[in-house]
């Protein structure tokens, strides 16, 4: 593959890129910076790249990943939160809930989104993003493991705790409402 | 070289075990499409109303986080100018090389999925991105079932991105052999919706190929499979997309009529759905000609109605 094709590909998945960089830096300013660090990474790693696994969109977040959480504990304005700061794994350490069995789809308000929105800015850094690769991106989890760098057990797990906070937060509106 | 940390994982890697999973785990992976189809239906979680209530909250929580999260569409175009540039100042300070090409697993006859769809169709689901996302933002709630245009944004942004990017093509369509391609269904849905035996056939008389067959997570209730099908291997070939999903009785669609969705100025076409057999169908196509080839090969219901 020569360089045009290469960048031609790599630039194909702009708008994911500059999707999870906006979502990871959440100001529009570090996003470009995020965006056009990893592009020049990606560019100058290119002989890393293979096929394998989820193809140029998971290696491109793969760079992003480390560029910004790179950033995030070299700049202490913004240091990342995290729920493993031990890099446990953190299946051993939760409790085996089930999600909830009551129907989502009795909730039918105006501000849920709302809601769900500020419940997801509220998570921890890792479990954020593991949510966003999830939910948003459309990932599986091996994909996310290798994104991240974590076992897939891990990934199940942060996604474990971001979606219970989230039930718990609708279940939480759902009791304001009166349902 | 910089270390980038671990390569994704290849995606043919076994998928979970669920005997090593608690019932947590095991109703998120059911719900994350995880586990092996015949996993699935061992377990078969609509024989068990709890799980299925599980799992069911699983999915809508997923489509909820999409929904809220799926922004910005596009990235600005200061943006690209500024990646392009930045680009071009290295590619000017290194000299020409040709980038070894390892273990690239890509089909060949597949290779003229990356360069179909130029920048007309990236821009136009950008555009349809913003313009559904405004919608469906600015409807009453999100829990309920999907909404005619969350499903419209859904099955376009599918179609173009299976069809315009090689890795989504090569890690969504597990099968792409023809005659596997009934069983693949079964494996995937649980059982064989009667039109995906019709479009083979039908479509190949009017110029079209099989390509491949994959689960997907078509908004909603319901397990849901996309075969895709192509009239030639070259840049510009035209492509048809055939939405399968397990019907759950979420939407209200007549038995006999066709539904078309709403459609932005940015794309004039829609995705055609009808029920039949126990299955919601959803087809599309970017040009008129195929949407009609494929419309007469799946005998879609005469009696055509506008989702609302």
């Amino acid at each position: 593959m020569n360089r045009d094709e290469f960048e031609r590909r790599a630039l194909e998945h702009l708008d994911a890129v500059h999707r999870m960089a906006f979502q990871l830096a959440r100001r529009a300013d570090r996003a470009e910076d995020l965006v056009q660090e990893t592009y020049l990474r990606a560019l100058r790693s290119a002989d890393s790249f293979t096929e394998r696994g989820g193809g140029m969109r998971a290696w491109l977040f793969t760079i992003l990943h480390h560029v910004h959480f790179s950033r995030g504990v070299r700049d202490a304005r913004a240091p990342a939160s995290v729920s493993d700061p031990a890099g446990l794994d953190e299946r051993e350490r939760i409790p085996d809930e089930p999600p909830p069995a009551w129907d989502l789809k009795t909730l039918d308000w105006e501000h849920v989104d709302a809601r769900l929105k500020e419940a997801i800015d509220g998570l921890p850094d890792d479990q954020r993003e593991v949510l966003l690769l999830w939910g948003v991106e459309n990932l599986k989890y091996r994909e996310i493991a290798g994104i991240v760098g974590v076992p897939v057990g891990t990934v199940m797990s942060r996604l474990h705790r971001a979606r219970q906070t989230l039930a718990r937060m609708l279940e939480a509106f759902r009791d304001e409402l009166g349902l | 070289m910089h270390d980038n940390g671990p390569h994704p994982a290849d995606p043919n890697e076994p998928l979970l075990d669920p005997r090593t999973l608690s019932l947590a785990d095991l109703a998120r992976a059911i719900a994350d499409g995880e586990l092996a189809a015949e996993d699935v239906a061992r377990i078969d979680p609509s024989s068990d109303p709890l799980l299925a209530a599980r799992v069911d909250f699983e999915r809508t929580l997923r489509v909820g986080v999409r929904r809220v999260m799926d922004e910005p569409a596009s990235a600005p175009e200061a943006v690209a100018a500024r990646v392009r540039g930045v680009l071009a100042a290295e590619a000017r300070e290194r000299e020409p090389r040709t980038l070894p090409l390892r273990a690239f697993e890509t089909v060949s006859s597949r290779r003229w999925l990356s360069r179909w769809a130029g920048l007309a169709a990236a821009a136009a689901i950008a555009a349809a991105g913003v313009y559904f996302g405004y919608q469906s933002v600015h409807r009453a709630g999100w829990l309920g079932p999907p909404t005619a245009i969350e499903l419209a944004s859904f099955i376009r942004r599918e179609h173009a991105e299976c069809a315009k990017f090689e890795d989504h093509f090569n890690s969504k369509f597990v099968e792409r052999r023809q005659e596997h391609a009934e069983e693949a269904a079964v494996r995937i849905l649980g059982a064989l919706p009667p039109v995906v035996k019709l479009p083979v056939a039908g479509l190949e008389t009017g110029g079209y190929r099989f390509m491949g067959i994959g689960p997907c997570a078509v908004p909603g209730r319901g397990d849901s499979a996309h075969l895709l099908f192509a009239d030639g291997e070259h840049a510009g070939a035209r492509t048809i997309s055939l939405f399968v999903q397990v019907d759950t009785d979420q939407l209200a669609l007549q038995p006999d009529a066709s539904y078309t969705c709403p459609s932005s100025g940015a794309s004039s076409s829609s995705p055609v759905i009808w029920r039949q057999g126990g299955f919601i169908y959803y087809l599309f196509a970017d040009d008129p000609r195929s949407l009609r080839v494929a419309e007469e090969a799946l005998r879609t219901p005469a009696v055509e109605r506008r989702m609302g």
